[in-house]
C-alpha cells in the first residue's frame, strides 16, 4: 500500500498535498479535515471577513476539482482525527480507519477560552471561517464591543470594529501588551494605535464573569467593573490540538515535539503547521509558530520528510508575520526575543521601524506603516549584519523617506 | 515571461523576499514588479513567488 495521510485541512495540509505531487508521489493522497469545508486560508478571517460589506463565504485556497482530478486527492472532510496508531499505522477519523504508508500531522490550534463566560450567546472566539461568520453577523447589529485580548488577532478585531462605527474597548490581563510577541516597549507603542482610533484598552484587567444587561451584555471584571457589550470576542491565544495523539506514544508538549527534519520519530510520519514543535538549527533554539509562511513552508517540508524515509532535511524559517490595524501594516521578520531593541522613525505618527540584536548582531525588525522596509531588513538578518550597520541603514532610510515627501501618517 | 501585480496585493513581501531583483514592496503597502518582462533566469523563481503569495496576486502570462 502507497498512501499518504495528511491530517488537517487547512493551508500545511494543501502544501504538504501539492508537495508530494511536486517530488513525484503516484500514491493515494487522503486530506482529512474536522471542518466540513475545503481547505481556506485563514488571515482574512480577522480582517475583510469582518467587515460590513464582505460577503457570506470565502473562497477555498484550491477549487474541490482542483484538488480530487488535478491533485488525485481523497477527501475526508467533517472528520475530526481521534487517533494515531504508529504500529499498524493507521489514522483513526470520524469512525473510520484510515491505513497510511506516510503520514503528516498537521491538526493545528483552537481558541484558547473561558469557561465563565464562554457559553454566553454574546461570547464569540475567532479561529474558522464559521466563527467569522457568527462574529460579522453579530457586529451588524452591535453598537458595543470588547475584546478580551489585546494580541494581534484581537486587535485586528477591534480595527475592524471602529472602522464600522463600533464603540470598542479591549480587556488585557497584563500590564504589557505584545511583551511575548514584540517586546514590551514596541508592544505599548502598538498599544498606542488603539488610542488614537478611539479604542479603550484597560491594561492589568481580568474577566470573572458576563451578565444579561438590556439587550447585551456585561463583561463584569475581577476588580468589579462593567464593560457593556453587545458582543464579546476572546481572543486570548489558541492551543495546540495533541489530544487526539494521546495514545499514540509520540512526544507532545507545546505541540507535538518535532526532530530537525520536523519527523516525529516513527517512520513516515513528519508533522507541519500551528502544531508542530521543533528545534531551528539557524536559532538555535526550539519553536511552535503561528505564522502563514511557516505553516506553508512546513507543510511542504513535512510531506519530503515523510516520504523520503533516506534523506532528513533540516527545516529552517525566517520568523514572519503581518497585521494590519486601523489601516496601519504592522510587520515582523526575524527574531524579536533579544537583549537589545532600538525604535527607529516617528513613532507618534506610526511610520517607524524597531530593530532587535543580541551580540551585537541583528536578528530581528518590526516594521510598523513601514511595509517597504521588512523585506529589505529580513535580507540584512540573513546576512547577520552587525548592530551599528543595521542601525546605519534604518537610520538613512527614515531620512530619505522624510525628503522624498511621502505622507507622514 | 510577464509579471503583474494585481490589486488584491496586502504587501506582505514574501515575493520580494524570493526575488528581490524583481518585486518590491512600497511604503504604500504594495509591491510592484520592476520590470515587466523577467529574465529567463529568473522566471522558475518568479513562478515560484507566485505559487507562495498569500493573497495570489501575481500574475504571470508567457
Amino acid at each position: 500500500m502507497d498512501r499518504l495521510v495528511v491530517v488537517g485541512a487547512s493551508l500545511a495540509g494543501l502544501r504538504a498535498v501539492e508537495s508530494a505531487r511536486r517530488i513525484g508521489f503516484t500514491g493515494e493522497i487522503v486530506l482529512v479535515g474536522d471542518e466540513d469545508r475545503l481547505p481556506y486560508d485563514r488571515p482574512p478571517l480577522s480582517k475583510a471577513a469582518l467587515a460590513a460589506e464582505s460577503g457570506e463565504d470565502i473562497p477555498p485556497l484550491r477549487a474541490e476539482s482542483v484538488l480530487r482530478d488535478d491533485l488525485g486527492v481523497t477527501l475526508t472532510l467533517g472528520s475530526p482525527a481521534t487517533a494515531l496508531d504508529v504500529v499498524d499505522q493507521v489514522v483513526h477519523a470520524g469512525g473510520e480507519r484510515i491505513r497510511y504508508s506516510a503520514a503528516v500531522l498537521a491538526t493545528g490550534c483552537r481558541t484558547r477560552t473561558l469557561p465563565a463566560v464562554a457559553s454566553h450567546p454574546a461570547v464569540h472566539v475567532l479561529r474558522t471561517a464559521d466563527d467569522a461568520f457568527a462574529l460579522r453577523k453579530a457586529l451588524d447589529g452591535a453598537g458595543t464591543l470588547a475584546v478580551v485580548g489585546a494580541g494581534f488577532i484581537g486587535s485586528e478585531v477591534a480595527s475592524v470594529a471602529r472602522a464600522r462605527g463600533i464603540d470598542v474597548t479591549i480587556v488585557e490581563s497584563s500590564g504589557a501588551p505584545l511583551a511575548h510577541a514584540v517586546g514590551a516597549g514596541p508592544g505599548a507603542l502598538l498599544t498606542k494605535l488603539h488610542e488614537q482610533n478611539g479604542t479603550r484598552v484597560l491594561l492589568d484587567s481580568t474577566v470573572a464573569t458576563v451578565t444579561e444587561r438590556g439587550a447585551g451584555a456585561g463583561l463584569v471584571l475581577t476588580d468589579g467593573r462593567v464593560v457593556d457589550a453587545d458582543v464579546i470576542v476572546l481572543a486570548i491565544g489558541v492551543v495546540p490540538n495533541i489530544e487526539w495523539l494521546t495514545s499514540s506514544g509520540l512526544d507532545l508538549g507545546d505541540g507535538i515535539l518535532c526532530g530537525a527534519d520536523l519527523g516525529v520519530g516513527v517512520k513516515g510520519v513528519a508533522a507541519a503547521g500551528d502544531v508542530c514543535n521543533w528545534p531551528d538549527h539557524r536559532w538555535g533554539r526550539r519553536f511552535r509558530m503561528e505564522h502563514w509562511t511557516n505553516a506553508a513552508e512546513q507543510g511542504a517540508h513535512a510531506a519530503r520528510t515523510a516520504l523520503r524515509l533516506d534523506v532528513a532535511e533540516p527545516f529552517s524559517t525566517m520568523p514572519y508575520f503581518w497585521s494590519e490595524w486601523y489601516g496601519v501594516k504592522i510587520q515582523q521578520v526575524g527574531r524579536v526575543d533579544c537583549d537589545e531593541h532600538l525604535v527607529v522613525g516617528d513613532h507618534e505618527s506610526n511610520r517607524y521601524v524597531v530593530l532587535y540584536g543580541h551580540g551585537g548582531t541583528l536578528l530581528g525588525a518590526l516594521t510598523v506603516g513601514r511595509p517597504g522596509e521588512t523585506m529589505k531588513l529580513r535580507r540584512l538578518i540573513e546576512q547577520r549584519v552587525d548592530w551599528a550597520e543595521a542601525v546605519a541603514f534604518a537610520r538613512s532610510r527614515t531620512i530619505s523617506a522624510g525628503t522624498t515627501g511621502l505622507p507622514s501618517s | 515571461m510577464h509579471v503583474l501585480i494585481k490589486d488584491t496585493c496586502q504587501g506582505c513581501g514574501t515575493c520580494e523576499a524570493a526575488v528581490p531583483t524583481i518585486f518590491q514592496v512600497n511604503d504604500e503597502g504594495t509591491a510592484v514588479a520592476l520590470t515587466d518582462l523577467v529574465p529567463t533566469d529568473l522566471e522558475q523563481a518568479v513562478r515560484g513567488a507566485a505559487y507562495e503569495c498569500p493573497t495570489e496576486s501575481i500574475s504571470i502570462s508567457e
